[in-house]
């Protein structure tokens, strides 16, 4: 029996109209609640691209005007001409101070000489386990460049000596500094932006900003807490997943958060992993079982050079040293999904969301 | 046909391919997806499958798109642009072969523009890993039908002259 | 027209269409748009930055890639496109600006990748990585 191309048509129009109604009733039923509840003031952002990764600011006090995120960027783009290795620039100190190594003490501003001392107290402190003076190493693995390629083992072995913290000497009262041997190149990669986030804070609060967030591509530094007098919420990036999926949940209040892990920046050679947290004693990506260390501190600039520091310490060395600093907190996670905390961190303070990250005593 | 024959008309037909293959590089599309065309050279391809057969049209197909990669482009967009088009031919003479008395010719010529864009955005999606590629699958099939329903009508007109200048039946 | 007889198969191709075309008309008019949208940048299928799309003024993005190529990534209010690119095809200067979730810029040469996605979770405030 022939059927009409008028009935086919009908029949598809009518699957068309099904179709159309399921998948309207379905949009319908997600569309995001958008309204904010009463009293609550819609939080103002802005995001910029400084000291190489992706700077935002979330503000969620009243704002008259946008001037201060403007005084907040300054800022860190004089601390980034300060402190940059990568760029050729004139104005840099640290570029001045690696290139009259060996030679001469070099005159630097409060912001420069503030940041190297942390550097070496964090290195003292890690007994080299973290050394401020690693920049010879860093430039032969690339990590951060699109060059990335593992280095002639005969090459690492003939900066290492170079790598030492101690030949870094400080004058504290003229504020100078001066690397005792030639070649050496000091690199604050490592807490340079823990620094700037601290800055920026500054400037936030004594514009009266009471409520905010400052995030340094992942480095969190909180303002206050949320409007309803609760902690900040803060994701805790799941190490194994694309960035943006977090196992867990931190709650801040005026407290910095800053994660360093294997799966940050790494890039693959004949099937193996070289991430970018260097050992200073091998010159090789450091090999431990964590995947991520995260460091709660009051001010970022502790919880960013900790992060690296206690992640080359390792588990137990590094656990030992945050029960012994005081208003210093941090969480470990190993590759087999162990999550190791210290004492500090109560069941209230940090929620792991996804079930297969398994909570050690 | 003879061996000489043939071996003639293919060397025409790649010939015509690759010149329809270039002239169209020409000719912007409006979706700028990588590897979405007009599809020009499936005017030669859907030719070949009916007077010549399968074997002759993934030989044009190769070699069209081999020599168009030396005009322009490179290694990888021969790679590239050869996967689309196998698929595309693979699919028309499925079509043509089993279910020729349920499909006309501008509709196996959609089907052939359709697959071809899926098979480009496939590979498109595997080189650079991100399935958001396939976001853009309702415009491209509907490009697919558009192009193709014209190719269709191309080789539609085309193939009774043609079959009395070649002298085929 | 005696050159264009249809036969019983080819009202498939009208379904397809109509299929694709509901799609589109879902794509470009019916589907909310989102606020607190993202922009992901990947580079060989890894993800380089994310960059918030709503709050951002506008910005340059000079990536450099392999071989010595480049890709120049401009983010404005609200849309994201690619100013310049060392590719041969350049369709990912032709895509334009994007601003939609899902929504997507390909430099299939320099396996670069930008796409829109939506919010994120609104059970965090932030995200540390």
């Amino acid at each position: 029996m022939e059927v009409s191309p008028i009935m086919h048509l009908k029949k598809l129009f009518n699957i068309l109209l099904l179709l159309i109604i399921i998948i309207s009733l379905s949009i319908t039923g997600c569309t995001k609640n958008t309204q904010l509840p009463q009293g609550e003031i819609a939080p103002t952002a802005k995001t910029t691209f400084l000291m190489g990764t992706l700077v935002k600011i979330t503000i969620y006090d009243e704002l008259k005007n946008d001037s201060v995120f403007d005084k907040a960027f300054n800022r860190i783009q004089e601390i980034e001409d300060k402190m940059t290795i990568n760029k050729d620039s004139e104005i840099s100190e640290i570029i001045r101070l690696n290139k009259t190594a060996g030679k001469d003490f070099t005159q630097l501003s409060p912001d420069t000489f503030y940041v190297l001392e942390k550097g070496k107290y964090y290195s003292e402190l890690s007994e080299g386990q973290f050394d401020i003076t690693i920049g010879p190493i860093v430039k032969l693995w690339n990590i951060d460049t699109e060059n990335a390629y593992i280095p002639q083992a005969t090459e690492i072995k003939s900066k290492l000596p170079l790598v030492n913290y101690k030949n870094l000497e400080l004058d504290d009262h003229r504020k100078k500094a001066k690397l005792a041997e030639s070649n050496m190149i000091v690199d604050l990669g490592a807490i340079a932006k823990g620094y700037a986030a601290d800055e920026v804070a500054k400037i936030l609060t004594s514009n009266g900003i009471k409520n905010a967030i400052i995030n340094l591509g992942g480095n969190i530094l909180t303002i206050g807490v949320k409007a309803d007098g609760s902690p900040w919420r803060l994701g805790l990036q799941d190490p194994f997943e694309p960035r943006g999926n977090y196992m867990g949940i931190v709650k801040l209040a005026n407290q910095a958060l800053v994660s360093s892990g294997t799966y940050e920046k790494y890039f693959e050679q004949n099937g193996k992993r070289y991430h970018h947290i260097i050992d200073p004693q091998t010159g090789y990506p450091a090999e431990n079982n964590l995947i991520s260390v995260s460091i709660i501190t009051k001010e970022s600039i502790d919880a960013d050079a900790l992060s690296t520091s206690i992640f080359l310490l390792g588990l137990d060395k590094g656990m030992k040293i945050i029960e012994d600093l005081a208003n210093t907190e941090a969480i470990f996670i190993t590759y087999d999904k162990k999550v190791y905390v210290s004492r500090g961190i109560t069941k209230e303070q940090f929620e792991i969301t996804k079930s297969e990250f398994q909570l050690q005593e | 046909m003879t061996k000489t024959k043939t071996i003639t008309l293919l060397g025409l037909l790649i010939a015509q391919a690759l010149a329809l293959h270039v002239i169209e590089r020409f000719i912007p599309v409006p979706i700028p997806i990588p590897g979405v065309k007009l599809g020009l050279a499936n005017i030669i391809t859907l030719f070949t499958i009916i007077i010549l057969g399968f074997k002759e049209a993934i030989l044009v197909v190769i070699v069209r798109t081999f020599l168009g990669s030396l005009f322009a482009g490179g290694p990888s967009s021969f790679l590239f642009s050869v996967i689309g088009g196998l698929f595309s031919t693979v699919i028309m003479y499925m079509l043509y072969k089993w279910f020729y008395r349920f499909f006309s010719i501008p509709t196996i010529s959609i089907a052939g523009a359709v697959a071809h864009n899926i098979g480009q955005i496939a590979v498109a999606s595997f080189i650079v890993s991100n399935l958001n590629l396939f976001y853009y699958l309702p415009a491209l099939i509907i490009s697919g039908v558009i192009t193709g329903f014209f190719i269709g009508l191309a080789v539609q007109f085309a193939l009774k002259p043609l079959k009395i200048i070649l002298r085929i039946q | 027209m005696i050159l264009l007889k249809t036969k019983k198969g080819d009202i498939l191709i009208l379904f397809f269409l109509l299929i694709a075309l509901t799609g589109w008309l879902l794509q470009n008019y019916i589907w909310p748009d989102v606020e607190d949208k993202i922009a992901i940048i990947e580079i060989d299928g890894q993800v380089y930055q994310e960059i918030p799309i709503d709050t951002s003024d506008i910005q340059e993005l000079i990536i450099d890639l392999p071989e010595d190529n480049q890709i120049h990534i401009v983010v404005e209010k609200d849309s994201i496109h690619v100013e310049d690119a060392s590719c041969p095809d350049k369709v990912c200067i032709r895509t334009g600006a994007i601003s939609k979730p899902g929504q997507n810029i390909v430099c299939l040469p320099n396996k670069v990748v930008v796409f829109i996605a939506g919010p994120g979770d609104s059970n965090i405030d932030d995200l540390s990585f």
